[in-house]
């Protein structure tokens, strides 16, 4: 082992590490919970803001952390530019209660296929495990925030079909099968089902 | 104060062995190839114009600010497939330790950029994994352990392994101590974390759950515990791991709480990433110690073995 009395590193080193360590700790502090949006966002009218209720001491952290931090923040710029960005939210602030699954289904001149989306509960063990990618796929894309992104989706879709089936896909429907759990105690309910996405499918979408 | 950032200052920054560093870039680097291995079969879907997740759809879903992002200009398959197999080949290269810093470089910018291609797939252990590799880039990686040692050791057969600062094994610590304060603290704010049912609901979504668990562990008051219980290890994890005489206790915590989750949950590799950064609350110096009894049983097992 080499020498190890007292050897230490530059002091800038030391300070650029204190800030970088500043830097993720403010951005990973939670979000000010929902209600508070008024105080954190502006351009509220009095009587909307006279609707917030009272911030607890500590809550006030967190609304001066998104009016200062996170809102266009050099440490945003920072952290977003290179990539270091991190949120911390795993179940937070409540487990997901939508329990959904989404299925496409492709008709062609031959007629209508499905199975182009896997359902992770159909699966076995290892390919579900390789395949967990397409659960949060599905789980943050098909959210109606994210509506501008499911004709992308669909072509995608409708490329995929085509490279398997070898035939032109005419259109490609986006189906939603959800129920919401309602707890411990309570019983599973049945799944609804919704067409969220019906996309009529292009010569240039299938183009290689 | 100097009283306070003197021994920080000494526990951060002083020299010491790099063995823990070299030790957690076998697990980072074997969990990174896993994953790129992993989804290898979906390269495709994930990370061609071909795919699900076109440049033109990334663009319109990430930052407004400028970002690394470099394999947005690659649009030939062909090409971004060679570097997907460059990127796999790096990940296996550093976790056996050849050119390990070259190669914890290439790999932080191979695995950013692989990221930022598709953030719509990304979870906590990818985030993990990026915060991870940023640290490391900085740490002597291949100084013990490596292809890189045995290579120094060939040249010079009784070279000293050079000590090293430790604050990128520091501060990845207390990265998993901001993921796990901050996650507790977050679901501070939910109700079902508060009235000790939130534990039901990720294991009940159907495409979410992974194995069995009879019926009667899924009432109360056994979902109050992994509830409560939860929040007790995650805010442990957060704080007093960095207390000597518990850490070992609020580590095997950990394990519980995340072999619980593998068990219940599919979520690829995220258990394995987060128990394996676990070592790097423990020194150089006592990781080298146990690394040096287990050899020293193993041989100790060959020269007691029988003959024949």
């Amino acid at each position: 082992m080499g020498d190890t009395s007292r050897r230490t590193v530059h002091p800038a080193l030391k300070i650029a590490v204190g800030l970088h360590t500043l830097a993720i700790t403010l951005w990973s502090i939670p979000q000010s919970p929902k209600v508070y949006a008024p105080l954190v966002y502006g351009g509220a009218t009095q009587s909307e803001l006279d609707r917030v209720p009272k911030p607890l001491p500590g809550h006030w952290i967190l609304i001066w952390n998104d009016r200062l931090i996170r809102k266009g923040s050099p440490v945003g710029t920072y952290l977003m530019t290179t990539g270091l960005w991190q949120y911390w939210d795993m179940f937070a602030p409540n487990p997901m209660s939508n329990d959904f699954w989404v299925e496409a289904k492709v008709d062609f001149t031959s007629g209508t296929k499905s199975g182009f989306i896997p359902r992770m509960s159909q699966l076995d063990f290892f390919t579900r495990y390789r395949k967990e990618r397409y659960r949060k796929f599905g789980e943050r894309i098909h959210q109606d925030e994210n509506k501008w992104a499911w004709p992308y989706w669909a072509q995608g879709i409708a490329r995929q079909a085509f490279r398997d089936t070898g035939e032109a896909p005419l259109r490609v429907h986006l189906i939603r099968h959800w129920r919401f759990l309602l707890g411990p105690t309570k019983p599973l309910p049945p799944y609804k089902e919704t067409e969220f996405e019906t996309y009529e499918v292009k010569p240039e979408d299938l183009k290689p | 104060m100097k009283k306070v950032l003197g021994p920080l200052d000494r526990f951060v920054f002083e020299f010491t062995s790099p063995a823990t560093m070299s030790l957690f870039r076998i697990f980072l680097g074997s969990i990174i190839t896993l994953n790129l291995l992993l989804m290898a079969g979906d390269f495709q879907i994930w990370f061609t114009e071909q795919g699900w997740v076109p440049t033109e759809m990334v663009r319109k879903w990430g930052s407004s600010r400028w970002y690394y992002n470099p394999f947005m200009n690659v649009l030939d398959p062909t090409l971004m497939k060679f570097i997907y197999a460059l990127l796999l080949l790096v990940a296996i290269l550093y976790t056996i330790g050849l050119f390990s810093r070259v190669m914890g470089v290439l790999l932080l910018l191979g695995v950013f950029a692989l990221q930022a291609r598709n953030p719509i797939i990304l979870n906590g252990g990818d985030t993990l994994t990026r915060a991870s590799l940023f640290w490391m880039a900085f740490a002597p990686v291949g100084a013990m352990y490596s292809v890189d040692r045995l290579r120094q050791l060939k040249k010079d057969p009784g070279a000293p392994v050079q000590q090293a600062s430790p604050w990128p094994q520091r501060l990845m610590c207390y990265q998993w101590a901001l993921m796990y304060f901050t996650t507790a603290w977050a679901k501070g704010f939910g109700n079902l974390w508060r009235e000790g049912t939130a534990a039901w609901y990720p294991p009940n979504l159907s495409e979410f759950t992974r194995f069995w668990l009879p019926g009667f562990l899924e009432q109360q008051p056994f979902v109050g515990i992994w509830t409560y219980g939860t929040l007790i290890i995650e805010v442990a994890l957060g704080t007093l791991v960095f207390y000597r005489p518990w850490r070992k206790w609020v580590l095997i915590g950990g394990i519980l709480l995340h072999a619980g989750i593998e068990y219940r949950l599919n979520i690829p590799l995220f258990a394995a990433l987060c128990i394996s950064g676990y070592v790097n609350f423990y020194d150089g110096e006592e990781v080298q110690a146990w690394i040096d009894r287990i050899k020293a049983k193993r041989q100790g097992r060959v020269i007691h073995e029988p003959a024949g």
